[in-house]
């Protein structure tokens, strides 16, 4: 709609991050080519559930699909089953393009870009490493996108035993927090989406009981004390502590040991569902050698400065979303949004810029 | 840097150089100011009242607030700084604005930028003189103190205050003081939350999480001649059981911005853009954070209920590259047409009220006053239509005449189930279900479209039910019109189908875009409660 320039912007990776900097980009009459390596948009996002109840938990699932209607009106290049081979550089070491290899074509195109922004995302914690966790071998045991899935499938009574007795626990911080397992940061998504996750429960199945065991509710923010509000109005148990271990006792079912006021209690659940966090993406470390950006200590990549989240080291290469650092939908579509303005003032070059 | 050729290459687009009004004082309103001329923006500051500053923090130990503030300064320059006693009147002049301020009366804006401060919310319960309220500018001052920081207490705290509180903490411990945390949850988020409670812990920072009972706070004199001392007695809710209590040179409190320091003057404005907890929407729904409804007006900073430095960074810049696209549409864009407003109009102001995205304006004259609608920021709801009471306005791309001619459509067909549905939410996913044989759907620019009078009219034509799909609360593109629909089809089932027993002809419900499953749950489950429905039967097949 808007009048094009000839500047092209290649972003890499169509999730919530990249639709987002694309969206913004071309609104300001740029160009954009979205690059993404499976055969499909949305990253995430895309996998997971709406949230409400009627009322909205501003959980931004939505987003994505304003975002994608949005890019409807806009000429946007999207190559699916493709990956970043590497960048093209000018004598004076100016980006001037990039080379994309297509799953089934030998050779990598190249293609003329003003700017690269990463917006390769995150991958979830694999609680099957921990073995203590159960997941994979006890029935009953799901992470927060296995629970996104029934609920987009509206087989929430999947998860019931059948009688109204049905008791379901979320557990904070799978594989956040944990020098363990080598990430000693905070996720940043997963206590909203516990939270809504199980306030959509219960709204859904008030007979139900739905526990969750933290050990710090992340949820500051303007929306925190009515999220916290609805939780506790709705009758959710917030308990404090994340049982270690999850088993089977005697009578098959899913228990695990919680310590109340000094003394142990066995507690039985019907499904245990783990908030698993958000560890960098596999494809960091070779974006990492291709682009020249660094990686920092957690393996996320590294920006130029603090107060440049969104520049980084390399000329011309911007990052957007949880590539950078943890962070929710909201936190990302801010993230991106910022990582935009940033290409667009240097591209304009009114501001100084990488 | 671009090499020069390329430099007004984008701005040239631009068919005049766009304009920016930034109401606000404080680091945020320069932060938006930076990022606005960075974006080839004329900017003009107004700093009005006597408020504060803003209160931003820097969450990161180590940081020299007053040498990023200095730099800041630098980077604004000169600039065009006007201020006001309170917020000067606004207008509409077409899609841009103008401001009822003498200097300036004359002068056009594009855009307007909220980006006022907010003091620190005081806390209502402790009305305790040893308390002080944890600012930006509260400095650790090298000294070893007996130090404890009271935070989430009744709600919770602004994350970045609660972090900068913890690097107050450590700061104090590493040079021998006592620091104590009082808090219900540690805050963390931030990469490198998780490093700073480490290191608080290692260097000694006790932390206490509230347990239900309210902390016990006494101020005391000891007779002799000591320090003034404060006690807190609290109970630690993991290691339950006996009181625990603190004694301390100093207390802080660390809240969060005030959202009752807003004037209500910009609530006016901004119509109903606020959020639950009263804070202008901008870390909004529908992929437009710091956005907010109202076409070309924007938010950012402690008025949208953030006082994270970094995080006002980001909006700033999103605010900034969102206003300088809606600068170039409405200035490259002819939407004359979009809303058409006939001879019928009496001036009641109803659509100029109830408009979200305050597109339609009056022109005041003293012939002839008269509405205009402003089309680069008309979403095109049509919220406004259902409600004139004079059927004065019409959609140009979604006109009275498609619904007339659907219902005449549906009128020759016996027994149907009319579904109208949000084209944003059930319009997209319509398309990926196959719908029951009875069933007709017709896709709504917005909920808030269907009126009373298309609701009466539909259930007229003899159809066997009728359901509306709107948005979820809280979630509507335009605010509030699923809110306007679910309140119209109560008062039609309430005043009109319940007297004759037919109340479950129609209903209304909600959804999202991307729940496909559950729009053929709603409708599979209307079809079978019509069919199922004594009443309803009756009626249809009488």
């Amino acid at each position: 709609m808007a009048p094009h320039t000839s500047k092209n912007v290649v972003i890499i990776g169509s999730g919530i991050a990249g639709l987002t900097t694309a969206k913004l980009l071309c609104e300001n009459g740029i160009k954009a080519t979205i690059v993404e390596k499976s055969s499909v948009l949305g990253g995430h996002t895309r996998k997971w559930s709406c949230k409400a109840t009627s009322q909205c938990q501003v959980c931004n699932r939505c987003s994505l699909d304003d975002v994608m209607a949005a890019l409807e009106n806009y000429g946007v290049q999207y190559l699916t089953e493709s990956e970043l081979g590497s960048v093209v550089r000018d004598s004076a070491g100016y980006l001037r393009g990039v080379k994309i290899s297509t799953s089934g074509s030998e050779v990598a195109e190249e293609i003329p870009s003003d700017a690269l922004a990463l917006c390769v995302g995150f991958e979830t914690y694999d609680p099957s490493e921990k073995l203590l966790w159960g997941y994979g071998a006890l029935d009953g045991v799901m992470t927060l996108a296995d629970l996104d899935f029934v609920l987009d499938q509206q087989r929430l009574n999947d998860l019931g035993n059948g009688s109204e007795q049905t008791k379901i626990a979320f557990f904070q911080c799978v594989g956040s927090r944990d020098k363990s397992v080598g990430a000693n940061y905070c996720s940043q998504y997963c206590c909203k989406a516990a939270l809504r996750s199980a306030v959509k429960l219960k709204s859904e199945k008030p007979q139900w009981s739905v526990a969750i065991f933290y050990i710090d509710l992340q949820v500051s923010g303007k929306y925190a004390s009515s999220l916290l509000g609805r939780a506790t109005e709705s009758g959710i148990e917030l308990a404090q502590g994340v049982p270690g271990e999850i088993f089977l006792d005697e009578n098959k079912k899913l228990a695990v040991n919680i310590e109340k006021n000094g003394t142990n209690a066995r507690e039985q659940f019907d499904k245990i569902i783990l908030s698993v966090g958000q560890r960098p993406s596999a494809s960091t470390a070779i974006l990492s050698q291709i682009t020249g950006v660094g990686l920092n200590e957690h393996g996320f990549f590294e920006s130029r400065t603090i107060f440049d989240p969104n520049r980084t080291c390399a000329q011309g290469v911007y990052l957007a979303g949880a590539c950078g650092a943890p962070m929710d939908i909201e936190t990302t579509i801010l993230n991106a949004s910022a990582a935009a303005s940033d290409i667009i003032s240097d591209l304009s070059g009114i501001h100084k810029g990488a | 840097m671009e090499s020069s050729s390329n430099l007004t290459q984008l701005t040239s687009f631009l068919e005049k150089i766009p304009s920016a009004l930034v109401l606000g004082k404080g680091l945020t309103a320069s932060i938006a100011v930076i990022e606005l001329k960075g974006k080839g923006f004329e900017v003009i500051q107004l700093e009005f009242g006597q408020a504060p500053g803003d209160e931003l923090y820097c969450c990161l130990p180590g940081f020299d607030f007053e040498e990023y503030k200095l730099s800041v300064m630098q980077s604004v320059g000169q600039s065009e700084v006007y201020h006001s006693e309170s917020i000067p009147m606004i207008d509409r002049d077409g899609a841009g604005f103008k401001v009822d301020i003498a200097s300036i009366r004359d002068r056009r804006f594009d855009v307007l930028f909220f980006a006022g401060g907010l003091a620190n919310r005081p806390c209502s319960n402790l009305d305790l003189a040893p308390l002080e309220l944890f600012g930006p500018e509260t400095k650790y001052s090298g000294e070893s103190e007996d130090v404890a920081l009271l935070m989430d207490y009744p709600e919770p705290s602004d994350s970045a205050a609660a972090m900068s509180a913890i690097v107050y903490a450590l700061e104090n411990a590493k040079n021998g003081g006592r620091s104590a945390v009082i808090l219900d949850n540690v805050p963390v988020r931030h990469l490198q939350g998780e490093s700073l409670y480490d290191s608080a812990k290692s260097a000694g920072v006790k932390f206490y999480r509230l347990g239900q009972s309210n902390p016990k706070i006494q101020d005391s004199f000891p007779s002799e001649g000591g320090n003034r001392k404060i006690w807190i007695t609290l109970q630690d809710r993991i290691e339950q059981g006996s009181d625990i209590q603190i004694v301390c040179d100093r207390l802080f409190l660390v809240t969060g911005p005030d959202q009752k320091g807003i004037p209500y003057q910009i609530n006016h404005f901004l119509g109903a853009d606020l959020d639950p907890s009263g804070f202008l929407i901008s870390e909004s729904i529908h992929s437009n954070t710091f956005k907010s409804f109202s076409a070309g007006v924007y938010a950012i900073g402690n008025f949208t209920g953030n006082s994270d430095l970094f995080q006002i960074m980001s909006q700033a810049k999103a605010a900034a590259a969102s206003a300088r696209a809606y600068a170039l549409f409405t200035n490259t864009k002819s939407r004359e047409n979009i809303l058409s407003i006939s001879e019928e109009c009496v001036r009641c102001l109803t659509c100029y009220r109830i408009c979200p995205h305050m597109a339609i304006w009056p022109s005041v004259s003293p012939s002839r006053s008269q509405l205009n609608s402003i089309g680069t920021a008309c979403f095109e709801c049509g919220i406004c239509v259902s409600e004139c009471p004079r059927t004065a306005i019409d959609l140009t791309h979604f006109p009275q005449m498609a619904f007339s001619s659907f219902i005449e459509d549906v009128k020759n067909q016996p027994d149907r189930i009319v579904v109208y549905g949000c084209s944003r939410s059930a319009g997209r996913a319509a398309s990926h279900i196959s719908l029951p044989p009875d069933v007709v759907f017709f896709s709504v620019p917005c909920a808030g479209r269907v009126s009373e009078s298309v609701i009466l009219e539909t259930l007229s034509i003899g159809v066997k039910g009728l359901l509306v799909i709107g948005c979820h609360h809280g979630n509507c593109a335009s605010n509030n019109g699923t809110d306007w629909a679910c309140d119209r089809v109560e008062t039609v089932v309430t005043n009109f189908l319940l007297p004759m027993d037919m109340q479950g002809k129609l209903q209304y419900k909600t959804m999202a875009p991307n729940e496909i499953l559950k729009m053929e749950k709603i409708i599979r489950q209307f079809v079978n409660e019509l069919e199922t429905d004594p009443q309803t039967s009756k009626y249809s097949s009488s």
